[in-house]
């Protein structure tokens, strides 16, 4: 069971001197003897602001604002509040002003619901100081595997941990790390992928800006479990803090002994460079990570043969995401079974998202895998802004799905995301409310990857274009008959024939939303976008019982779309002139204008 | 040399281990469609003409090397189905007009429409505007025809060994290109060897002075060239 | 470095991070990450390296550190004060740091209003 509510007690001096504490107690008390220990989770915050009220006591999802809480109002808070949920209104402040703290106080569940491994450094840290890492048990788990473990053991020990590939497909990485052990040969590569391309993904930046070392370490450790002594990262040159971060903490290690020849005077040996990608989006594939680090145009090649067979240079080579490897030491540390006990069966460990679109606190957080889309969305991300419906959640970037609001409640892991036509990617998460086409989505994400596509195979370079047509038509208001069927043909083509994983899931935001939202499809045919986004599906109009007359819509129209004398309404807008910029309805101070089907 | 036992479209067939699913099916007299394949240069896996089922999942003929009881379906409605939208894709692309090509009759993608029975293009055609490039004294290439198969680049960098051909761009833009994108008249590394004109499977790279049909091509030369190195 | 040399380095880098050497009294943590600069991070850095040595304060510590994820509160600052609960800010500006550092700092009051996370 999962928290339910959070009861946020103010632990502020007037508060306390009021024996906030004593409430705290009683309250737990009765949590316990109600058996809710599980579900409401007891926080202390500091001073809230109106101490003359205290003690006071916050309790969300439901933003309850108690006040003068006594310990013995604790039984009734518990059986009437957090039982049956029935807040006690006796005790409730419901005053502008307590709303707008309960506003405000709000962002503690952004980070009180997470569950910080991977990023826990990160904000904590001094990234360029390593003795700070070090502080956190940095380069312990380095030093652990070097002295007390074999490499098969080191291999053993994060396959038992179930970790998998955070970069998104999500191959058991132990497995992997077992290959690339047994692939023959005295060279070998331990690559890291920080080809963060996905539109709004900024996770592998973070950790490798706010706790370089802790994707170095992984590194190394992957290393002694391979027999690597050479290892690359590939960062993309649009990260140039990170580049300068890496870099220092690269040296550091070096002049400390912990990278480098002989590393803690074990005798093993482990030196890593920096190279940078020219932004290419393809580039975060595999293969064509590696031809491009070879030298090479990034294009991809087909597998097998894989990496761990023969990857740079033509030599076994293992190649890892920066979150899968900043989670390595954590597991060196702690072991696969506390590994295990997070998250899920299947999926263990924590995931990193990258939250953006309508959703009121964008940004990254890290949960447990098998966290439901509504708790990431609503209890951590804060909602909808502006009191808005939730329609969709794009999950994976830009070649992810749409999944809609009837499957808020399904647990995140990799294999839940693809049964509903999406991907983890690389944890992407874009909120969507009633204000965006899905159509019109689509078509935004597919004019992404068919720009990124290499070239190389057909139905990728020709293929995605193609669908993009299709859609830009749709969207035009020039759609034909078949041409929902022709995307859904096409897509399924370019989904199975593509060379590479770009145009392997190029087609899912187009399929998902025909799948979810086909009649939104439906309805661009005959003219109709109900998100109002597709411009050349709308008008704008003046209602005249509105309008006042007050000039200003004719002023700001930069077309000279809009008639009317000062003072002498109506007003009215020239249908054919106007160009749907939307400029009238932003400086209307009467919200006159409004946006109608263009039939 | 040993012998791989595997299955195409459930009859059994025998190898030689090392081989590729095209290698083993064309040793058995199966064929499988390809555009970007030819025998003596590597392969690339790009063109997805020769794709087949193998055990379940989908992949490249030229590509994958057999294994022991491998099961291979070369012939099912899917990849029919994938084969043929595949091609429509190659000639929506650019502007492939077989009636006035001077490899018209002689062209490896308009053999492969009549062979997969492309009677029409259900994508819409792009009609891009792209240039063609006569600087070189004896060759012409016509961005127009060119379906990026990138045989020109291989055999011009593993045959050759000039590495005159390269590609630039990317998606939609994508091209192949001499010498850093100068005009091949101008491209200094160029042998004019001509290796490029005889593996191009369209009118793309051609001789200049052929008139409409008259352009033919001997792509297996290169197989044969290799063969005689090898021989020493 | 051997084994022994970096359980050392440990002990005393632990130390220093919980603000137990007796150094200094308070630690403020300014975000500066990608997100944090590009919100104005480093101005506000400024303004805190400004005003404390305006105010000639010695047992001050003021460091970096990468993201913490909230972006949409970008830039954010942590004050470490020793034996309080840790106070996080967001949406800070130069004027809020110079704010933060007579108001918190100085006399101890957290400023409310701007506080996004406290913790122990």
């Amino acid at each position: 069971m999962r928290t339910r509510l959070d009861v946020l007690i103010c632990a502020g001096a007037a508060c306390l001197s009021a024996h906030s504490a004593a409430v705290r107690d009683a309250l737990a008390r009765e949590i316990e003897a109600h058996g809710l220990s599980d579900e409401v989770r007891i926080v202390e915050t500091g001073c809230m602001g109106p101490c003359e009220l205290g003690p006071v006591m916050l309790v969300y999802p439901d933003g309850a604002f108690y006040i003068h809480v006594t310990p013995e109002d604790a039984a009734e808070i518990v059986e009437e509040h957090f039982l049956k949920g029935r807040p006690v209104e006796r005790l409730l402040w419901t005053t502008p002003e307590a709303r707008r703290i309960a506003e405000q106080r709000k962002q503690v569940p952004f980070f009180a619901k997470q569950r910080k491994v991977v990023l826990k450094n990160c904000g904590l840290i001094d990234p360029e100081n390593i003795e700070e890492y070090i502080a956190t048990d940095g380069y312990a788990a380095l030093g652990k595997v070097l002295t007390e473990m074999t490499p098969t053991a080191v291999a053993e020990t994060i396959a038992a941990s179930g970790l998998r590939g955070r970069g998104g497909a999500g191959f058991p990485t132990g497995k992997k790390w077992g290959f690339v052990a047994g692939a023959p040969g005295p060279e070998k590569y331990v690559v890291c992928n920080a080809d963060e391309g996905d539109p709004g993904a900024f996770m592998d930046r973070a950790l490798l800006e706010g706790d370089p070392h802790a994707v170095l370490e992984g590194m190394a450790i992957a290393a002694y479990a391979v027999g690597a002594n050479h290892g690359y990262i590939y960062v993309r040159a649009e990260y140039p803090l990170a580049i300068n971060r890496v870099e220092a903490a690269l040296a550091a290690a070096h002049r400390m002994g912990l990278l480098g020849n002989n590393i803690m005077e074990t005798g093993f040996s482990f030196d890593i460079e920096v190279r940078m990608g020219a932004g290419a989006f393809v580039c975060g594939e595999e293969t064509a990570l590696i031809a491009s680090l070879e030298g090479h145009r990034g294009q991809p090649r087909p597998r097998p043969p894989y990496p761990a067979v023969e990857g740079l240079f033509g030599k076994p080579t293992l190649i890892n995401n920066v979150e899968t490897f900043g989670n390595v030491r954590h597991i060196i540390l702690n072991g696969a079974d506390w590994f295990r006990s997070i998250g899920t069966e299947s999926s263990p460990g924590t995931k990193v998202f990258a939250l953006s679109g309508k959703v009121v606190n964008t940004g990254l957080v890290e949960v447990p895998m098998g966290t439901t889309l509504r708790e990431l969305i609503f209890e951590i991300g804060g909602g909808i802004p502006d009191g808005k419906e939730f329609k969709a959640v794009q999950t994976g970037g830009p070649s992810g799905g749409c999944i809609p609001a009837e499957y808020l409640d399904t647990p995140i892991d990799y294999e839940s995301l693809q049964e509903l036509g999406s991907i983890m990617g690389s944890g992407g998460m874009i909120v969507m409310d009633a204000d965006n086409c899905m159509v019109n989505l689509a078509r935004f994400f597919l004019e992404f990857t068919a720009n990124e596509s290499c070239g190389k195979c057909i139905p990728c370079r020709v293929g995605l274009p193609a669908m993009l047509e299709i859609l830009q038509r749709i969207t035009r208001g020039d759609g034909r008959a078949d041409d929902i069927d022709k995307l859904e043909r096409l897509g399924k083509t370019i989904k199975t024939a593509s060379l590479c994983g770009l145009g392997q899931t190029a087609p899912n935001p187009v399929l998902s939303t025909l799948r979810y939202f086909r009649d939104e499809y439906e309805e661009h045919l005959v003219g109709r976008c109900r998100a109002k986004e597709c411009t050349a599906l709308i008008r704008y109009w003046i209602d005249p019982e509105a309008c006042r007359g007050c000039d200003q819509c004719r002023r700001a129209c930069p077309v000279g779309a809009i008639a009317g004398t000062p003072g002498n309404p109506p007003y009215a807008i020239d249908a054919e002139a106007c160009v749907r910029c939307g400029t009238c309805r932003e400086v209307c101070p009467f919200g006159a204008v409004e946006i109608l089907d263009r039939r | 040399m040993e012998q791989v036992v595997i299955q195409i479209d459930g009859n059994e067939v025998r190898t030689a281990r090392g081989n590729t699913v095209l290698e083993a099916a064309r040793d058995n007299g199966i064929r499988i469609p390809t555009l970007c394949h030819l025998d003596g240069l590597p392969d690339i896996g790009a063109c997805r003409l020769c794709m087949v089922e193998i055990d379940g999942r989908f992949g490249t003929a030229c590509t994958t090397r057999v294994r022991d009881g491998m099961k291979v379906r070369i012939n099912t409605d899917e990849l029919h189905e994938m084969r043929r939208t595949v091609l429509e894709l190659l000639f929506a692309e650019r502007n492939h007009v077989c009636s006035f090509c001077v490899s018209n009759g002689h062209c490896e993608l308009q053999d492969l429409a009549c062979e997969l029975g492309m009677d029409s293009v259900r994508v819409p055609y792009r009609y891009p505007t792209l240039s063609l490039d006569a600087t070189h004294p004896r060759f012409i290439i016509d961005h127009n025809r060119c379906v990026m198969c990138a045989r020109c680049v291989r055999v011009c960098a593993e045959v050759e060994g000039a590495h005159t051909w390269g590609i630039a761009f990317r998606g939609t833009q994508v091209r192949v290109i001499t010498d850093l994108g100068v005009d091949w008249g101008n491209a200094e590394t160029c042998t004019s060897c001509g290796k490029c004109v005889q593996v191009c499977p369209t009118g793309a790279i051609v001789l200049k002075g052929q008139a409409t049909a008259e352009m033919e091509k001997h792509p297996e030369l290169v197989a044969e060239l290799e063969e005689r190195r090898r021989a020493g | 470095m051997n084994l022994e040399q970096l359980r050392k380095i440990r002990e005393r880098a632990a130390k220093e991070l919980n603000l137990r050497s007796g150094k200094a009294r308070v630690k403020v943590i300014v975000g500066m990450g990608t997100s944090g600069i590009a919100a104005g991070a480093r101005d506000v850095l400024a303004a805190f390296l400004d005003e404390i040595g305006k105010r000639e304060l010695t047992d001050i510590i003021v460091t970096q550190s990468g993201e913490r994820g909230l972006a949409s509160s970008e830039p954010v600052v942590e004050v470490h004060l020793e034996g309080k609960p840790t106070v996080v800010y967001g949406h800070v500006t130069p004027e809020l740091a110079r704010r933060i550092v007579s108001e918190h700092l100085v006399n101890g009051n957290p400023v409310t209003d701007h506080v996004i996370e406290v913790r122990e």
